[in-house]
């Protein structure tokens, strides 16, 4: 595997790591995938549609195209699970940033096929979005953070079919943009494997804030795998992490 | 859900599984068994895959009528290759898997675990044939220790899943050290 293609973007840092490698006109192609949705929804800067309809200084039907899609897409999951996903701070402030990251790596994913790369991996901020193999034909493996030590691996999960996007949300997160749902604290890190990374990382996120009742209602919603993680001894597993 | 509802669904479906084989029992079909408990020693690679695991030891013209989560000492007949476990007391701790039970509308499997002599989960894998439904069943989480989940290789994984980290955390991530160790 040649070097990874690594780069600052939403307030982390995102890894491309390809079988093949990337041409730089490739490479900043999926810059601009991150660039773009941080231009229209980050609430660091001012200037941007976000910050503005945030302070209120634009009403909805006001925002372009791009900005209702997204915040569509947001409104829809918080209907599907049940507001345990919500783009609605409870402040009031809309922010979309719990699934923006979510769909620049599903951007960037596009962008690279269409470029032609079959095998890649691509991390953002410990969100990952893979397709295909590595060089040496062996399959992606993510390893999954110790959310009791997170300078050690607690476990991996193998991507493939059904399963190219993995997502982890974790009360360490950035920012503790996961508002919890009532007081339901039983997971301290959940991760999602799912088909597609919004779904992942969305499902993550209310799982986290939601518990064992979010956690039975993402598993009704689609089809996906499963490791949420307690404070203590206890974690709530899809059959592939367990030994069996 | 709370914890009581969560335990009837959970015999509710024990129930379901109950129907399940008894139908299958009186075809003849059935062979349920419980595997060897599997330790923290065990190899993960040993146990990578329980779906493929469990429908390359399901035989279907093995005939016995054990009756796999109740029976410590029970279930003495094997089929393709899974032996039943030996302990006589409270269990010993480990994840315990029975062999595939086939019947009309696809296959079972069930999942133990066992947690200082207890059982603190079970999970039913139910293989409908062609029903994308059931893999969303078969991929339930369920309770389970710490201990019973595979461990990391860490030779092979090629990035990290985690609560994102920020910009400057990277430096100290796992993930750098990953990136770093590609280039």
């Amino acid at each position: 595997m040649g070097a990874p293609f690594v780069f600052a973007a939403m307030g982390t840092v995102i890894s491309l790591h390809s079988a093949r490698p990337v041409p730089r006109a490739t490479q900043d192609a999926v810059l601009t995938a991150f660039a773009t949705l941080e231009d229209r929804f980050s609430l660091w800067r001012p200037d941007t549609e976000a910050a503005r309809f945030a302070r209120g200084e634009l009403a909805l039907p006001e925002t372009t195209e791009a900005f209702r899609q997204v915040y569509d897409e947001a409104v829809t999951w918080r209907l599907a699970t049940g507001g345990a996903f919500t783009p609605h701070r409870p402040d009031g402030v809309v922010d979309l940033s719990g699934i923006v990251k979510a769909i620049a790596l599903r951007d960037a994913g596009a962008v690279l096929r269409a470029e032609g790369l079959t095998d890649w991996c691509l991390n953002a901020g410990g969100d990952v979005v893979a397709s295909g193999h590595r060089a040496s034909g062996e399959p992606w493996v993510v390893g999954i953070v110790d959310p009791l030590d997170r300078s050690q691996l607690f476990t991996e999960f193998q991507m493939g079919p059904e399963r190219w996007a993995v997502a982890t949300s974790g009360t360490a997160e950035r920012g503790e943009h996961v508002w919890r749902l009532g007081a339901d604290d039983t997971f301290v890190q959940v991760t999602v494997c799912a088909r597609d990374i919004v779904t992942a990382d969305v499902l993550a996120t209310a799982i986290l804030a939601g518990g064992p009742e979010a956690l039975a209602r993402a598993q009704e919603l689609d089809d996906i795998d499963v490791l949420a993680c307690s404070a203590g001894e206890r974690v709530w597993a899809s059959a592939v992490f367990l030994a069996a | 859900m709370s914890s009581r509802a969560r335990a009837a669904a959970a015999l509710a479906s024990l129930g379901i599984l109950g129907l399940g084989w008894g139908t299958a029992t009186a075809q003849g079909q059935v062979a349920l068994a419980l595997n060897p408990p599997t330790t923290d020693t065990t190899t993960p690679s040993d146990t990578a895959s329980s779906d493929t695991t469990a429908s390359d030891t399901a035989s279907s013209d093995t005939a016995s009528s054990g009756s796999a989560a109740t029976s410590g000492s029970g279930a003495s007949s094997s089929s393709g290759g899974t032996t039943s476990s030996s302990s006589t007391g409270s269990w010993a701790d480990g994840t315990y898997t029975g062999s595939t039970a086939r019947h009309r509308y696809g296959s079972v499997t069930v999942t133990v675990i066992v947690a200082n002599g207890t059982i603190t989960g079970v999970s039913e894998s139910v293989v409908s044939d062609g029903d994308r439904k059931s893999n969303q069943i078969n991929a339930r989480a369920v309770p389970a220790m710490r201990s019973a989940v595979l461990k990391a290789q860490g030779d092979d994984v090629a990035t990290i899943s985690g609560a994102t980290y920020t910009t400057e955390a990277y430096l100290t991530s796992l993930q750098s050290a990953l990136d770093q160790a590609a280039a």
